[in-house]
């Protein structure tokens, strides 16, 4: 018998078992490790809805816009008011809210607004709001720095950030808003 | 009936098998034990340099031994030992999450000495972060006095990182030479505060 009909004869003997194994391998090798990376992706803030300012975004039982965005600087007179150290810069982010009608709840329960700068070339950092920050801003802040879950009709509130003056210089900038009962989505919105 | 096996196959199992160990036993005892592998990723620092890791930049600026101690908020902590005190600058490089100086360390030896939360807010190791943003003020580590004169203080070291579990994680090193600082009678420092010296 020629040795390429005897090698032709044992993979027919044993082809479905080696089909098996280049399933089972696979999906074996995928299984252990989608078990591992799907908690640390369904808990925190992974995917991102994405939008434009002044866009209107609808996320976590509400509809979301960014109706404006100001810089002010250590240096100015409104920096000065504020009590901001050297070399910062406040960006202050009014969001608007429209809590009605988009979910069975009606309002979303709280939520967290963070500023991230990202770019080619540079370390993604993030701020989160100063209202909880370690810097303590002087008098003159917004009244409401965060959403409410007691408020049913449109409302809006001013996050503020305190960043290095260089923030944003050569990389942009987004204002990223998760609701807990919703993440891992998150709304993302690019500001200037 | 199938031909007998000839005796060189015999052989050539019984080396490849030899060479399967052999390669095994180089793998098992080339591999980075739990400690290493869980180990942290040193950063050196030297003094008014600033050091970065991933997520803590410092500039150390000056290191003192003093015997007594006021801080910024008034307290002055009385010590049988002696305060050594750091002057420096932390930042948080990406986030701000939790404290700006989980770990605050001074090794000399086999011992650490963790940064004293004696004066409250008064020293860093109590510091909320702000990213990119500068926070400069004072370490103290209070030290027995024969510690700081022993042989093993001259190659003392602070360690400095984000959370209070380095592992992991960057770890800034700096040596520092304690036994090479006259003591000082008394230090005055100020409050932590936001910039650059």
């Amino acid at each position: 018998m020629s040795r390429g009909g005897e090698r032709a004869g044992w993979l027919r003997r044993n082809g479905r078992a080696l089909l098996a194994i280049l399933v089972l391998l696979p999906a074996t090798l995928g299984i252990m490790f989608a078990n591992q990376w799907i908690r640390y992706v369904e808990d925190g803030p992974s995917r991102s809805v994405n939008v434009t300012a002044g866009e209107m975004l609808e996320y976590g039982n509400a509809r979301w816009r960014i109706e404006a965005t100001d810089r002010v600087s250590a240096d100015s007179a409104a920096g000065r008011e504020r009590d901001l150290p050297a070399g910062t810069d406040l960006i202050s982010v009014t969001v608007e809210v429209d809590p009605t009608g988009t979910g069975p709840d009606g309002v979303p329960d709280g939520c967290t607004a963070r500023l991230e700068e990202s770019g080619v070339g540079t370390v993604t950092r993030s701020w989160s709001n100063a209202s909880q920050g370690a810097i303590d801003l002087g008098p003159g802040g917004p009244s409401l720095t965060s959403c409410s879950s007691d408020l049913s009709t449109r409302y809006s509130f001013v996050a503020e950030f305190v960043v290095p003056a260089e923030a944003g210089d050569s990389s942009s900038l987004t204002v990223n808003i998760s609701v807990p009962g919703v993440l891992p989505e998150y709304a993302r919105f690019a500001v200037d | 009936m199938t031909p007998p096996v000839a005796r060189w196959r015999h052989a050539a199992n019984g080396a490849a098998l030899l060479a399967v160990l052999s390669v095994a036993s180089v793998v098992l005892h080339t591999t980075p034990n739990r400690e290493l592998q869980h180990s942290p990723m040193v950063v050196p620092a030297t003094l008014t340099e600033p050091a970065s890791g991933r997520d803590l930049r410092a500039t150390v600026h000056s290191v003192a031994v003093t015997e007594a101690v006021t801080a910024g908020n008034g307290w002055a902590g009385s010590t049988p030992g002696v305060w050594v005190v750091v002057e420096l600058s932390v930042e948080a490089v990406v986030e701000d999450r939790d404290r700006t100086l989980g770990t605050a360390v001074l090794r000399v030896g086999d011992t650490e000495y963790s940064a004293s939360t004696r004066p409250g807010t008064a020293t860093l190791v109590s510091g909320r972060p702000a990213t990119g943003i500068p926070l400069t003020g004072p370490l103290m580590f209070e030290l027995p006095a024969d510690v700081v004169s022993a042989p093993a203080a001259e190659r003392a070291t602070l360690e400095l990182a984000r959370n209070s579990d380095p592992r992991v994680d960057s770890l800034l090193v700096m040596p520092v030479d304690l036994a090479a600082l006259d003591v000082q009678p008394s230090i005055d420092v100020d409050l932590p505060h936001w910039g650059v010296r």
